[in-house]
């Protein structure tokens, strides 16, 4: 069977989990409280971090004009 | 394999010749998503720009050379990661790693022996912007350039690997980590 360390490890790789490691995957959540609460709390890593994908229209449009005058330069 | 282009040949051919049309409109589709992982990765808005601009005008160099053998946006991503690694060697950042941390919470059999904080504590911290933020900048630079470009940009596994230089299995161990560091930072760290 998975320990807590193999389960938090493949948790947080992000990588899928190989089918055949799935029924122990999902066996394990089940009997231990505090690998689902590790669980979680990635997750709002994950949610969290996706919130500082910085948008800014203005800047955006100004870089994207300085690459396009550079794109003419080039001529 | 490699062989396959991931690209048309008419726009793998318009992209050789330096077609202006093509061109441009490559700088429209890829240029946001460049400034945004760069910001991501920790860079300030003036050399986010700069880097930005040093990407596309290496792009135009060797987009003579461009066989297609990965897609557009991974070659492009590809650039930009290797002139930011060059920025990030020469700052010489500090940062380090809280991996012995992570071993810490459990015993040798595997079984945790410091769990992980309440709940409640943890989505209140998750949340709040500036100590995720500061947490990010703690991270060594292939960690958080994993995590940001697979988790906020949202590039696949492959993109990612592709980008980086590394394979599927390293990608894992760096997003693990990137991930783990961060959480036992945002634990440690007051709110």
């Amino acid at each position: 069977m998975l320990s807590c360390r193999d389960t938090a490890k493949i948790n947080a790789s992000g990588q899928k989990v190989p089918l055949l490691k799935r029924p122990s995957m999902w066996f394990h959540y089940l009997i231990c409280k505090t690998c689902r609460a590790y669980a979680y709390q990635m997750d709002l890593l994950s949610k969290g971090v996706r919130k500082l994908n910085i948008k800014d229209e203005e800047k955006e449009k100004a870089l994207v004009e300085k690459v396009l005058k550079n794109l003419k330069d080039l001529d | 394999m490699s062989s396959i282009p991931y690209e048309s040949d008419a726009l793998i051919q318009s992209i050789r010749e330096l077609d202006h049309k093509t061109m441009g409109q490559l700088v429209l589709e890829h240029t946001k998503i460049l400034r945004r992982a760069c910001l991501g990765m920790g860079f300030k808005e003036e050399v986010a720009d700069d880097l930005v601009q040093n990407t596309w005008v290496t792009f135009f160099d060797v987009a003579k050379r461009y066989e297609g053998r990965s897609k557009i946006r991974t070659f492009l991503f590809g650039i930009l990661y290797n002139k930011a690694r060059e920025i990030r060697r020469s700052e010489m950042k500090h940062t380090h790693d809280e991996w012995n941390e992570f071993e810490s919470r459990f015993d040798e059999t595997g079984h945790w022996v410091k769990p992980p904080a309440a709940p409640d504590v943890f989505v209140e911290r998750s949340q709040n912007m500036a100590l995720l933020s500061s947490c990010l900048d703690k991270l060594p630079m292939q960690q958080r350039a994993a995590f940001t470009l697979k988790e906020v940009q949202e590039l696949s596994t492959q993109e990612v690997s592709e980008v980086m230089g590394v394979s599927a299995n390293n990608l894992g161990v760096l997003s693990f980590r990137a991930k783990a560091n961060l959480r036992e930072c945002l634990e440690k760290e007051d709110a």
